[in-house]
């Protein structure tokens, strides 16, 4: 565990503040989208190997994960997650429960692919703004595969170093919980810490 | 590498919309397909800010996402699910001059940043049409929306009906057409001892007596539509699972489900019902019995006393015998009575036929009947409309109904009029009519005149006297030699009473 690097309480609250930002964006775009209030908010941000985030969602179901590849000053992999039927939840809840299942079924993929690339680009967004550069950003992938199959599946190898942001959720008549995930390479870990001090010195 | 020229071309072949924005959101090109869709000429509308070519895009996602590309090189996916139709486009087949927001495409948006040099970028908005595939997904909706509000009331129904199957009293079984049991609800396992899960498959053959030694199944039903037992209520012996028989009543109706045939039995258990029954039957005849026997000698003593065998009686107290001696006549009249009518429903009756000149049993019965009707001062005259008639019938018995119909006739005349016996032979019938010109009968009494101890007026009972047995003991006779009997009245004119039998088979005396 070693090679995993720590946040400090500076960096920590600065990346926490960043995708509060991010988030918060991406909640008013959503409540917009659906007319009804919508709360995002990031209340955990930290470094971990990628197998952890398999053990966070702790799920028997399958995963569902939507995805967008940055390229730029560093290059990631943005992955946003949901445990199965906490996906479904919010696609439920956003479209209306007068949807069959069949229906909610039919148009979970579509839908959390654009639900995804809203909180995504916010996120995105916001770590460019602050760093003031601009990415290359892919659009969405739309991803369910079993906990398994999930690193396999997001092109991920076990011990690829994530900054995991806890996420949670809340819709009208639930509070769901997902994880967004910034997977870098080594080297672009490097550049993201370099680019954090830089921020904290031009801070203060 | 391609030309513009060929760009350009490739551009205006694609099947859905492109729109190119510099980077201050300003309408750089557009393909045909948003023209034929937007019936806006790109010319008239370079170098516009999007926003006043489509002004409700103001404040929208799409303004968003298009700042998003432009500034941060975000790329938006803006589905169907969620904006349905942001840009003001229609089907070029059918352009609707109030363009309403219902005629517009349904549509999917791509927006995302091109970098063309290292100093500019552009924004690329791609727009697909999906109105068939939401208009499928829409009508599939609707489909499976309606599936499930049938699959719900069906299931509904079924829920009731089986609620009510499982908390009937009486016993239902459901069979087919070949009297394979489908089903047998608590009460029917009560009754049998039979679980359903024993008596799904078997047939309904074995568990009624009457149902049962058919050689094939299949008779079992043919053998119910005999017996007449479909649509009505029948007695029949059923069996229980020990082998027991017990009395019940069944009630089989059809029921028929497309092209199947089922049928529904409703039995009841009335054992009790039976029970009940003899004891009370027992108890009039025993008690009829018992009284009889004293009766039968104080008749005879009071008879004696009447016929002067003791000199010397007091005129008062003759009178008082005389009382007596009528009074008991009554009553042995109405124990008779009551005895007949028990033995005559109960079958226990035996009837002796002979073959007789109907004119002379019917002057017969006229003679019988004189001198009562003497008392009311009645006269009763025979009318032969038609001649040399010959019925089968029990003597005794046919004067027993004559004299009834003969002495009530007689009983409700006024005085000094007639009763007229007509004798008839119309419909293959043999008619004898007692007509009487007296009180009638009234209306709401009509429906109860053959049911027994009833008479018009519980008054005349004491003043005309009678036990109210007689009809109900005529009608049940009557038919019990294969007649019928009704009658016709009007009030303050009369009542006709009609006597039909059929010809004697043997005509010739």
């Amino acid at each position: 565990m070693s090679d995993i690097p720590k946040l400090n309480d500076l960096e920590e609250d600065l990346l926490k503040e960043l995708f509060n930002l991010g988030v918060g964006k991406a909640a008013a775009s959503l409540s917009k989208m659906v007319t009804q209030e919508i709360l995002l908010s990031v209340p955990k941000v930290e470094f971990a190997k990628s197998s952890a985030m398999i053990e966070l969602l702790d799920s028997n179901e399958s995963i569902i994960s939507i995805s967008q590849s940055i390229h730029g000053p560093f290059d990631a992999k943005s992955i946003l997650l949901f445990p199965e039927h906490g996906g479904m939840e919010v696609v439920r809840q956003m479209l209306g429960s007068q949807l069959s299942d069949e229906a909610i079924a039919d148009l979970h993929e579509e839908a959390l692919s654009e639900i995804g690339n809203v909180v995504l680009n916010a996120c995105i967004g916001a770590i460019s703004k602050s760093m003031n550069t601009i990415f290359d950003v892919e659009i969405p992938k739309f991803n369910q595969a079993s906990p398994e199959n999930l690193l396999q599946a997001s092109n991920l190898l076990d011990g690829d170093t994530i900054l995991l942001i806890n996420i949670n959720m809340k819709l009208k008549d639930s509070d769901i919980e997902g994880y967004l995930a910034f997977v870098f390479s080594s080297e672009s870990l490097k550049k993201l810490q370099g680019s954090l001090t830089q921020l904290i010195n031009s801070l203060s | 590498m391609l030309t513009t020229e060929c760009y350009s071309n490739l551009v205006n072949n694609i099947n859905s919309g492109i729109i190119i924005l510099n980077s201050e959101k300003k309408l750089l090109h557009w393909n045909q397909w948003i023209q034929d869709h937007s019936q806006f000429e790109l010319s008239n509308y370079t170098n516009h800010l999007l926003t006043e070519i489509f002004p409700d895009l103001k404040n929208s996602r799409i303004e968003d996402a298009i700042e998003s590309a432009l500034e941060l090189g975000l790329p938006s996916l803006i589905s169907n699910i969620f904006s349905r139709t942001p840009f003001a486009l229609y089907n070029p087949g059918n352009f609707n001059v109030d363009k309403l927001n219902d005629d517009r495409i349904q549509q999917a948006v791509n927006i995302s940043r091109i970098k063309v040099d290292e100093d500019r970028v552009f924004c690329l908005i791609q727009i697909n049409d999906v109105t068939a595939s939401v208009a499928r997904e829409k009508n599939l909706e609707l489909q499976v929306k309606e599936r499930k509000e049938v699959e719900s009331s069906l299931l509904k129904i079924e829920t009731r009906q089986r609620a009510i199957m499982q908390t009937m009293i009486d016993a239902l079984i459901i069979f087919d057409s070949n009297g394979f049991i489908d089903s047998f609800n608590p009460a029917a396992e009560k009754l049998f001892g039979y679980s359903e899960n024993d008596m799904m498959g078997d047939n309904i053959a074995f568990l009624i007596e009457e149902f049962s030694g058919v050689k094939e199944l299949r008779e079992s039903i043919e053998l119910m539509f005999e017996l007449g037992i479909i649509g009505k209520t029948k007695e029949c012996v059923a069996i229980k699972c020990n082998g027991s028989q017990f009395p019940v009543d069944i009630s089989i109706s059809e029921i028929e489900l497309g092209n199947e045939k089922f049928f529904s039995a409703v039995i009841r258990d009335v054992s009790d019902r039976k029970q009940m029954d003899k004891l009370k039957k027992d108890f009039i005849t025993t008690v009829s019995h018992e009284l009889r026997t004293p009766l039968t000698s104080i008749r005879g003593s009071l008879g004696l006393l009447c016929g002067g065998i003791i000199a010397d009686i007091p005129k008062k107290a003759l009178d008082l015998i005389q009382v007596a001696n009528n009074n008991c006549e009554r009553l042995i009249y109405l124990i008779n009575d009551i005895l007949d009518i028990e033995k005559a429903t109960s079958g226990q009756m035996a009837f002796e036929f002979k073959t007789f000149n109907l004119k002379n049993l019917v002057e017969q019965s006229i003679g019988n009947n004189a001198s009562y009707a003497t008392q009311y001062n009645v006269s009763y005259k025979l009318i032969e409309e038609a001649k040399d008639l010959a019925v089968d019938v029990d003597e005794h018995r046919f004067q027993q109904i004559m004299s009834n119909l003969l002495s009530n006739a007689a009983k409700f005349s006024i005085p000094e009029s007639s009763v007229d016996i007509i004798i008839n032979f119309q419909n293959e019938l043999v008619e004898i009519d007692v007509k009487d010109y007296g009180q009638g009968i009234p209306d709401k009494f009509k429906e109860n005149i053959w049911n027994k101890f009833t008479q018009a007026d519980t008054s005349t009972t004491r003043e005309k006297g009678g036990t109210g047995l007689g009809l109900a003991i005529s009608k049940t006779l009557t038919e019990a030699m294969h007649g019928t009997i009704s009658f016709t009245s009007k009030e303050g004119e009369g009542s006709t009473f009609q006597l039909r039998l059929p010809l004697a088979k043997n005509k010739t005396m």
